[in-house]
């Protein structure tokens, strides 16, 4: 959208669905989605300083990450204007004077969506009671308040003391992981590689919260390994939370070597000849399905509940009927091409009876009559086989379909 | 015995089995059918020959078998318990029908078995060997 010269003063909203933008020295309230032009004028003129973040307004609205991105899009002219002074440098990491990483966002940088994010302050804001963040969920002593995650098989994500998030990154939605040098994303439940730590988080974060973030305060803190040097985990390790946990993966017992189909386990040849095992494996970036598994121990067994499984849900609600046991109907709406049924009349042979009834009246009831009649139907069997076999063959097939008269 | 003729008895035992209950009335109308006169009176007999044991079962089976298939098919209507027992044979278990080519497994057993009760009629007393042109 262009950026307007005459920019126009835009009138205060009260709604309670507004996000609102106070810059020094004017007022000017942004509608998402209501006012769409008057805002983005109203947010040029904002962006002559400094411009603070009303946490209340924002909550209660919380929009969607579509939203916030088309609303920064269409800033950009605004943004163009400010680049001498006020732009916030997209290069934040290479100020020397941050590289602290403690920094790197207001602390109140929270909100209770269901992807971290949904900071824009970079001045301090007035002080509000901090929403619970996307981890808080999950307990220090390693389970949830649900019991369940979404993660693969039902295995919750353990939170435990080998993961760091404090209060920077917690809005950033990423857990740092000391021991292995790695950082992950709670979202994506992946690595994050450190070239590309801004690049990532922009996926879920708005620009300006973006540019804010220390990349290289973080890379320094935890000492991240680059993507092309990590290295797989052996032997085995206990699962890393926030990445998914996947079972029954064949694996080398003494390496923990971990493929996903076994017939390829017939490439790792380091260890020798060894015969595979099923486990619990992760992966740091699941998604790519270039290998890179490794196997992993769990702290607990694997939650077999229904959980959020949608499907075992309703097959435990709704648990199917003994097909023997219901009724034959037939159908009003199947098209009979070949009306061989309606000319048939079989279903009105077989309606309203089970098909347990119908196998058992032809094959399993009148027992007693059944043994008597054995013997004399056997041999008139036999005779009548041996009679029409094609020249006296006494194959199978001269009693069966194959009889082309006599010869 | 070969493996197909022990599928081809199991047909003749059940079909044998489900004619001597219809015509005995041991099951229920609606299943059974409703059995000619003809074929009760020839049923009686078959049955009274297995439970005493007289030594004529096979000839009165014969002539149970030639009473049912006398129109060279499965009875002339739905209400034969003959034509029932086709339809309730072509049912699997679980309530569906079968497939076509196991009913036409069935049916074939059961014209087979047809014609082996007319042919055996017809030249009981005839050298099989000769081809007497009955099938060409």
């Amino acid at each position: 959208m262009a950026c307007h010269e005459a920019p126009r003063q835009a009138e205060p909203s009260t709604e309670p669905g507004s996000l609102t933008f106070r810059p020094s020295g004017s007022s000017a309230h942004l509608n998402h989605g209501v006012d769409q032009e008057h805002a983005t004028d109203a947010h040029s003129d904002a962006y002559d300083d400094a411009f603070s973040y009303d946490a209340h307004s924002y909550t209660d609205h919380e929009p969607s990450y579509a939203d916030q991105r088309v609303s920064h899009a269409n800033e950009q002219p605004s943004d163009s204007r400010l680049s001498h002074d006020e732009k916030p440098s997209p290069y934040a990491d290479d100020d020397p004077t941050n590289l602290n990483g403690d920094s790197m966002l207001s602390p109140t940088g929270h909100n209770d969506t269901g992807c971290p994010g949904g900071v824009l302050a970079v001045e301090q804001p007035p002080e509000v009671p901090r929403p619970p963040s996307t981890l808080d969920k999950f307990e220090r002593d390693g389970s949830n308040d649900e019991g369940n995650t979404d993660a693969p098989f039902g295995i919750p994500m353990v939170w435990d003391q080998r993961s760091v998030q404090d209060e920077d990154m917690s809005p950033l939605g990423i857990v740092a992981h000391p021991e292995l040098k790695i950082l992950t994303c709670i979202t994506c439940k992946r690595v994050i590689d450190p070239d590309g730590i801004r690049k990532h988080i922009s996926r879920h974060l708005p620009r300006q919260v973006v540019n804010k973030v220390n990349c290289d305060g973080l890379r320094n803190r935890f000492s991240l390994i680059a993507k092309k040097d990590l290295k797989i985990p052996r032997p085995f390790i206990l699962a890393i939370p926030t990445l998914p946990v996947y079972r029954n993966f064949p694996h080398c017992p003494k390496c923990g070597y971990a493929v996903r189909n076994d017939r390829s386990f017939y490439r790792h040849t380091s260890c020798g000849k060894i015969k595979s095992q099923l486990g619990y494996a992760q992966a740091y970036f699941p998604e790519e399905n270039h290998g890179g598994f490794f196997a992993v121990t769990v702290s607990e067994p694997p939650t077999l509940e229904p959980g959020l499984n949608l499907m075992n849900v309703l097959k435990k609600k709704y648990p199917d009927p003994v097909a023997g046991q219901t009724p034959i109907t037939l159908s009003q709406h199947v098209r009979d091409t070949n009306p061989f049924l309606a000319k048939s009349a079989w279903p009105q042979i077989v309606e309203g009876l089970t098909g347990e009834q119908v196998w058992n009246a032809v094959r399993k009831d009148n027992e007693g009559l059944r043994k008597s009649v054995t013997p004399s139907v056997k041999r008139y069997m036999e005779e009548v086989n041996a009679k029409l076999g094609s020249s006296g063959c006494d194959n199978e097939g001269s009693a069966i379909g194959s009889y082309h008269g006599f010869v | 015995m070969h493996g197909s003729l022990t599928g081809y008895t199991h047909v003749a035992i059940d079909f044998v089995t489900f004619i001597l209950a219809a015509a005995l009335g041991s099951l229920a109308p609606g299943i059974a059918g409703v059995t000619p006169e003809q074929q009760k009176t020839r049923a009686f007999a078959y049955g009274d020959a297995i439970t005493r044991g007289t030594g004529q079962e096979d000839a009165l089976l014969h002539a149970l078998l030639f009473s049912i298939f006398t129109h060279k098919i499965c009875g002339d209507g739905p209400s034969l318990p003959s034509y029932r027992f086709l339809a309730l044979y072509s049912f699997r278990k679980d309530g569906n029908l079968d497939a076509a080519n196991n009913i036409t497994g069935v049916t074939s057993k059961l014209v087979f078995l047809a014609r082996a009760s007319i042919y055996n009629s017809v030249v009981a007393k005839v050298n099989p060997r000769e081809n007497v042109g009955f099938f060409e």
